[in-house]
C-alpha cells in the first residue's frame, strides 16, 4: 500500500524572529516493512539545511534561518510504500524464564529499560505498575498486548488533559491524554516489567474508504519481544501496528523523536504554530496486500 | 619531598641546599611579597556556593615542589599514553563502539552515563581530536609512586596558575631558578594555540580561534581572560557568537567574522540550547549542527566527559591495552564500582574506610571521605548509594604525600613550616602530536590533615619545578 504524506508546520511571529535554529525529524525511515519512494523538504524563507542520521538512526535535518523573518514554514512530502508485516508467530516465553536470563538483554537494551526524560520512574508510575504487573507464568508478548489494552481502558482520549511536554505523572493524575501520553505510559510499564520499549513517532494512514478529514501525527511504541525483535503496538488503538502505521523516528521517548524543535531570537511577542497533515492512499489498495484491521 | 628514610628525593637535595642557603630567613617576606603580587596581577578564582562572584586569590605557598628529570621522563610517557587512549575511547564511543561490542567496557555503563552525549554521534572532529586539553590528577601513594587519581578531559582548568606561580617565583628567587635548570612553562599558551589551529576545518590557512567563556561569574574566569590574552585570540561569550549557513561567526564592530576553532570553557549541557538544555543562555544555538556539518571545530569535543566519568576510570587500564596494546605506565587507584552488588557489599561494610565519589561530578563536589566523615554524613552517604548505586564509586583512602608548606608564624615572627597534603595536575595537549607541559599545578590542602586540595574547597598551590637534568 502506498501512502502520500504531506506534513506542513508553520510558525508565525508577532515580532520578527531571527537566528532560528531547528532540528526536524520528518523523513519516514527505511525499514523492512516500509519503503520511502520519495521525500522532499521545503523550507521558507530561504534556509541552510544539513541532513544527518542521528544516534538512533533517524533521518534528521538541521535548518537555520539567520535574517529576521515573520514566518517560518517546513513542508515535508513523502511517498511511502508500506508492506504487510511478516505475521510469523514465535512461541511466547513466560516472565519467569524471561527474567531469569536477562543480564545480556539488560546490557544491550539498557537505554530502553531505564527511565528517560518523559518516562521517569516516579512513585505514581510504580504504583500504577504494581496494579498491572505481569504474572509469573504470563507470556511476555501476551503481557505486552494485555498492557496495550489495559492502559487504554484506564485512560480516556482527552486532548485537553495534557500537552506536548506533559510527563507521565500528569496523565496518571489527569486520567486521560493523547497518543503520546499512552505511548509513554505503556513504555514506562513495560520497562518496569523488564521489557525493552521505545517510542515511535509517525503517521496513521486513513482506513480504506474513509472520508478525508483532519489528521494529526501519531505516536506508538515498540517492544523488544523474544524471538520477534522490535514489535510495534499502538496503545491508542489497543492493537498491534499494521499496514497503516508509517514510521518516522524512534527513540527513548518523545524527546528523541520530536518532529520539529528549535530555538530563535526575537524582540518580544508571541508565536503561533499551525500544523497541516494529509495522509492518503496514493494508489488503490491491491487485493494481494490484504489488510489487517483490529 | 623526602623519602621514607627522611632523605631528600632525587632533585631535591640541590634545591633544598640552594633554597635554605639563600632564603631560610626570608620565608615570611617571600610569602608576603607573593600574596601582594597575586593580588596585583588579579590572579583570582570564584567559589560556587559563596555569594555570587566573590573573588579570592588562590593561596600560594612559595616552597616549590621539585620533580627530577628521570621521574618526569616516565611521567611524560605515561601521560601521553593515557590521554591517547582516552581520546581513542571517546572517538570509539561516538563512532563504531568497538570497545563496547567487544565487552571490554560494559555498554550500559556508557549509555546510562550522565556524560554520554547522543548528539555527538556524527560529529567528526579534525584529525580525530576530541581531547585537545587534558589535566590528569596524580598523587604519590604510600610507596611514593605516582598514580592517577582522576582524569579531567572536559574543560580542565588550572594552567594559568602554573604560569602565574612561575612568574611570581621568578621574581622572588630569580638566581635559584636559573641555577637549578628548571624547565620553563611559559610557552603553554603558544602550544595550545598551535593545537587549536591544527584543528581548523581544511581550507583555513590562517584560522580564527576564539575562547568561549560562560562569563565573569565562572570560577575560572581569570584563566579564560589570561589564556585569551596570552594566545592573542578573542574572548567571547555565547551572545557574541552566531551560527549561520552552518558556519560559526563572531560579532565584531566590522561585522560578522568567521570562527574556525572555538576553545570552549563551557560545559556540554550549556553549549547549544537546540540539543542540550533549552534554557541555557550561555551557549551558541546551532553550534552542534555547525560542527556536524564541518563548518567549525571545538576543543574539547562534545561528550568527552564519558572518558573522565569516575566509574569509567576503573576501565582505563583496559582501554590502554585495548587501543594501544601497551601496559599502563602510570597505575590507577583501586576503584570499586558500586553498581556491582559484590563490590557494593565490600564498601558498605566498611564505609568509613573509603572515599566515595559521585560518578558524573568534578571539582571535588560531593566527595565523602570516610575516615573524616561524621556518623550522620556516613548514614546519609549510605542512603544515597543504596538509592542510586550506579551514581557512585569508592576508593580506598589514598594517603596523599605531604610537602613542607608555610602554615603560619611562630611567636618570634618567623614562618612556621609543616607538612601538608599535595596532589599534582600536569597538562597534556593533544594536537597532531602530543605536547606535555613540563610542570603542572601542585595543589596543597592548607588545613592540617585535610586531603581535599581543590581550590573550590580551600586548597592552595605551589610552583612545580621539573628539572632539565
Amino acid at each position: 500500500m502506498i501512502f502520500r504524506v504531506r506534513h506542513a508546520t508553520r510558525f508565525d511571529y508577532e515580532a520578527p524572529a531571527y537566528e532560528s535554529h531547528n532540528e526536524v525529524r520528518l523523513r519516514p525511515c527505511d525499514a523492512a516493512s516500509q519503503l520511502v519512494l520519495s521525500f522532499d523538504l521545503q523550507v521558507t524563507p530561504h534556509a541552510s539545511i544539513h541532513e544527518f542520521r542521528d544516534y538512533f538512526g533517524n533521518h534528521a535535518h538541521s535548518i537555520s534561518v539567520h535574517p529576521p523573518h515573520r514566518s517560518f514554514a517546513v513542508v515535508a512530502t513523502a511517498m511511502v510504500e508500506r508492506l504487510p508485516r511478516f505475521s510469523g508467530r514465535s512461541p511466547d516465553i513466560t516472565f519467569e524464564r524471561y527474567l531469569a536470563g536477562d543480564e545480556a538483554r539488560t546490557r544491550e537494551y539498557c537505554e530502553f529499560l531505564t527511565a528517560s526524560r518523559y518516562v521517569p520512574f516516579s512513585d505514581r508510575l510504580r504504583r500504577f505498575f504494581w496494579m498491572a504487573r505481569p504474572r509469573r507464568h504470563e507470556g511476555v508478548a501476551e503481557y505486552t498486548m494485555r498492557m496495550v489494552g489495559f492502559i487504554r481502558d484506564q485512560f480516556g482520549y482527552d486532548t485537553g488533559a495534557t500537552n506536548v511536554h506533559s510527563s507521565l505523572d500528569e496523565i496518571l493524575r489527569a486520567g486521560g491524554g493523547v497518543c503520546q501520553d499512552f505511548a509513554h505510559l505503556t513504555i514506562g510499564v513495560l520497562r518496569l516489567a523488564g521489557v525493552p520499549a521505545r517510542y515511535v513517532s509517525g503517521y496513521l494512514g486513513p482506513e480504506p474508504g474513509a472520508a478525508p478529514g483532519e489528521q494529526a501525527s501519531h505516536a506508538w511504541i515498540e517492544a523488544m519481544l523474544p524471538g520477534l525483535g522490535w514489535t510495534g503496538f499502538d496503545p491508542t488503538h489497543r492493537c498491534r501496528t499494521d499496514i497503516r502505521h508509517i514510521r518516522v523516528a524512534v527513540g527513548r521517548d518523545y524527546a528523541d523523536a520530536t518532529p520539529v524543535r528549535g530555538v530563535y531570537r526575537s524582540a518580544a511577542g508571541r508565536n503561533t504554530m499551525s500544523v497541516e497533515l494529509e495522509v492518503c492512499a496514493a494508489t488503490p489498495t491491491a487485493p494481494s496486500f490484504g489488510q489487517s484491521q483490529q | 619531598m623526602f623519602d621514607r628514610l627522611g632523605a631528600p628525593r632525587a632533585g631535591y637535595s640541590r634545591v633544598l641546599a640552594g633554597f635554605l642557603a639563600t632564603h631560610a630567613a626570608k620565608f615570611d617576606e617571600i610569602r608576603a611579597r607573593a600574596d601582594q603580587m597575586f593580588l596585583n596581577e588579579g590572579v583570582t578564582f570564584n567559589v560556587y556556593g559563596d555569594s555570587a562572584g566573590a573573588e579570592r586569590i588562590f593561596p600560594f605557598d612559595p616552597i616549590p615542589r621539585v620533580i627530577d628529570a628521570g621521574t618526569w621522563a616516565t611521567l611524560e610517557r605515561g601521560l601521553v599514553q593515557r590521554v591517547r587512549a582516552l581520546n581513542a575511547f571517546v572517538a570509539d564511543v561516538y563512532g563504531e563502539g568497538a570497545i563496547l561490542k567487544d565487552g571490554v567496557v560494559p555498554p550500559d555503563l556508557i549509555k546510562t552515563s550522565s556524560q554520554f552525549r547522543r548528539p555527538a554521534v556524527g560529529i567528526k572532529p579534525p584529525h580525530g581530536a576530541y581531547i585537545t586539553v587534558a589535566g590528569i590528577d596524580l598523587v604519590r601513594d604510600a610507596d611514593g609512586e605516582f598514580c592517577v587519581l582522576e582524569d579531567n578531559v572536559r574543560t580542565p582548568s588550572g594552567v594559568s596558575y602554573v604560569i602565574k606561580n612561575r612568574l611570581v617565583m621568578t621574581r622572588l628567587v630569580p638566581e635559584l631558578i636559573r641555577a637549578m635548570g628548571v624547565r620553563s612553562v611559559e610557552h603553554y599558551p603558544a602550544d595550545l594555540l598551535a593545537c587549536l589551529c591544527e584543528m581548523a576545518p581544511s581550507g583555513s590557512s590562517h584560522p580564527t580561534v576564539a575562547l568561549l567563556t560562560p562569563g565573569p561569574y565562572n570560577s575560572a574566569f581569570f584563566e579564560h581572560v589570561f589564556l585569551s590574552q596570552q594566545m592573542g585570540v578573542e574572548l567571547v561569550e555565547g551572545r557574541d557568537l552566531v551560527c549561520a549557513d552552518h558556519k560559526l561567526y563572531m560579532k565584531t564592530v566590522g561585522g560578522l567574522r568567521q570562527v574556525d576553532v572555538l576553545y570552549r570553557r563551557i560545559d556540554d549541557d550549556f553549549l547549544d540550547p537546540v540539543v542540550f538544555r533549552p534554557d541555557s543562555m550561555l551557549g551558541v544555538p546551532g553550534l552542534t549542527a555547525v560542527l556536524r556539518a564541518g563548518g567549525a571545530a571545538v576543543a574539547n569535543g562534545i561528550g568527552t566527559g564519558v572518558a573522565d566519568d569516575k566509574a569509567v576510570y576503573a576501565y582505563t587500564p583496559d582501554m590502554i591495552r585495548y587501543y594501544l596494546g601497551e601496559e599502563p605506565i602510570i597505575p590507577i587507584v583501586r576503584t570499586y564500582l558500586l553498581r556491582d552488588p559484590e563490590q557494593r557489599k565490600i564498601v558498605l561494610r566498611d564505609l568509613d574506610k573509603f572515599v566515595v565519589k559521585p560518578t558524573g561530578a568534578s571539582g571535588g563536589y560531593g566527595v565523602v571521605i570516610g575516615p573524616s566523615a561524621s556518623d550522620r554524613e556516613l548514614a546519609d552517604t549510605r542512603e544515597r548509594i543504596e538509592r542510586d548505586p550506579a551514581g557512585f564509586i569508592a576508593q580506598p583512602v589514598v594517603q596523599l604525600s605531604v610537602h613542607p608548606t608555610i602554615t603560619g608564624h611562630r611567636s618570634g615572627g618567623a614562618a612556621q613550616i609543616a607538612p601538608r597534603h599535595i596532589d599534582f595536575r600536569p597538562f597534556v595537549l593533544l594536537g597532531e602530536r602530543p605536547r606535555v607541559l613540563a610542570g603542572g599545578l601542585t595543589r596543597v590542602a592548607l588545613r592540617e590533615g585535610s586531603l581535599i586540595v581543590n581550590s573550590s574547597q580551600g586548597g592552595g598551590s605551589k610552583d612545580t619545578w621539573v628539572m632539565a637534568s
